[in-house]
């Protein structure tokens, strides 16, 4: 059984209740989520605020979940960036982020409790997006990290929009070419 | 259904990396919604990609204690839909109904209609009660009271008195008395008692010759009238009925007739 298999097995006990697939799901993802969400909004408590409103999202919406549209892990990290995005973009929780920035920006090397297997795919992605063409490794952090449309994105880069939408595809596509096998433990 | 074309891929790039504007993602969802299999293929490759690129966020863990919070929020959650099941699920909140917050003003704004109605409806229907049961009172009295007077018709020691004209009496005068000797009760039925004008019968009870008015007769339109005597006295010491014709509100003595007698009825045994 894949990885995304057993991924929607776990929605599909979501769906039906099964809090114990909660568990595991937090369990399995909370890792990939939480540096995404701690990324943007730049405070512990924020994030993890931000957090539990994502995972309780999650169980309260597990039916609206559609394979189609792409893996359970995608949709999972759709949800908890909607969450960190929205308290961004509130005035306030923008104030204590950027006040608390400093002190609580994550420490790259720190994560005793994962699996080292983890680190080692985050190092490779990051030497990864390191060898993409600078505007493709900015449209991707632009878009996946601070939130931006692709209209703000070509605001921002002084490029046309149609440039952008194309530079967005070719980014992704050019990501995996680089790692082609790799898949989140 | 909308062809396929090579700029939507460009649209399932940026979807999933959530920067579509949002002209672009609704023209998406609604090719999406057309279940176009390279799209799909699309979403699932480009979605792969986005995990990747999740992974390259410096690592950090949260608390351990956002995971007890999470799992407590969410039982919270399940909590009033009855919490866990026997094998351990939990109800999810969607499927529980919230009411509405002003469902809450409302029924207590119908409530407090209710109770009033039902007060002012209490209220009246208390009243009714009591004016039936006044009724009810009033019409056993009055039941019992004809029993009495139709008992003293049928009682069988009754004494009855048929009057009869005098040369002073109309022709057409007609009267009849009957006393009950046990209750004292008597009633005298008079037809025909027009009295002229300014004038007024009235009946006496003679007690050897001593007279006792026992008051006016006042006849309906038609001459019809019904004496009823609640106590006539010892009806031993009574030997008949006498009528005269007095002036209008009668003899001015309640031992003397003034006028013309008109009718004697002498009481049989």
């Amino acid at each position: 059984m894949t990885r995304q298999e057993q991924d929607v097995a776990s929605i599909r006990r979501l769906i039906a209740g099964d809090s114990r697939a909660l568990e595991e799901l937090y369990d399995r993802y909370t890792p990939l989520i939480y540096p995404v969400i701690l990324r943007i909004l730049r405070s512990r408590a924020e994030a993890e605020d931000a957090l539990q409103e994502a995972w309780v999202k999650v169980w309260r919406t597990a039916s609206t979940y559609d394979g189609r549209r792409g893996p359970v892990a995608g949709w999972l990290l759709t949800v908890a960036r909607t969450r960190a995005l929205d308290r961004y973009r509130s005035a306030a929780s923008r104030k204590r982020a950027e006040a608390q920035a400093e002190t609580s920006l994550p420490q790259p090397a720190e994560d005793p409790s994962s699996r080292p297997a983890r680190n080692e795919i985050g190092q490779r992605v990051r030497i990864a997006l390191g060898s993409l063409e600078p505007q493709h490794r900015r449209v991707l952090e632009s878009a996946y990290f601070d939130g931006l449309s692709q209209m703000e994105i070509a605001a921002r880069l002084g490029a046309p929009l149609g440039t952008v939408k194309s530079w967005t595809r070719q980014a992704l596509t050019r990501l995996r070419e680089l790692l082609p096998h790799e898949e989140w433990a | 259904m909308s062809q396929h074309r090579d700029e939507h891929l460009d649209l399932c790039a940026a979807y999933v990396l959530g920067c579509l504007d949002e002209a672009d993602r609704s023209r998406l969802e609604a090719h999406l919604g057309e279940a176009c299999p390279v799209c799909e293929g699309a979403l699932r490759d480009f979605g792969g990609s986005a995990v990747l690129l999740a992974a390259s966020a410096p690592p950090a863990l949260p608390s351990p204690a956002i995971k007890a919070r999470v799992l407590a929020a969410v039982r919270a959650d399940a909590g009033a839909e009855g919490g866990r099941s026997k094998d351990g699920r939990i109800l999810p909140t969607k499927k529980r109904w919230a009411p509405p917050p002003q469902l809450g003003w409302a029924l207590a704004a119908c409530f407090l209609l209710a109770t009033g109605i039902l007060l002012t409806t209490t209220t009246r229907l208390r009243k009714d009660l009591n004016r039936a049961r006044d009724q009810v009172q009033n019409l056993t009295r009055d039941l019992d009271a004809e029993r009495r007077w139709a008992a003293v018709l049928a009682s069988p020691g009754a004494r009855t008195a048929s009057f009869s004209l005098t040369p002073a009496g109309e022709a057409e005068l007609r009267a009849r008395a009957t006393v009950d000797p046990e209750t004292h009760r008597a009633i005298l039925v008079f037809q025909n008692f027009k009295a002229p004008s300014g004038r007024d019968y009235e009946l006496w009870a003679l007690r050897g010759n001593t007279p006792v008015s026992l008051g006016l007769i006042r006849p309906d339109p038609s001459g019809r009238a019904v004496l009823r005597i609640e106590d006539i006295g010892d009806p031993a010491g009574l030997t008949a009925f006498a009528i005269s014709l007095e002036p209008q509100g009668g003899a001015p003595t309640r031992n003397e007739p003034t006028g013309p007698i008109v009718m004697i009825g002498s009481l049989g045994g």
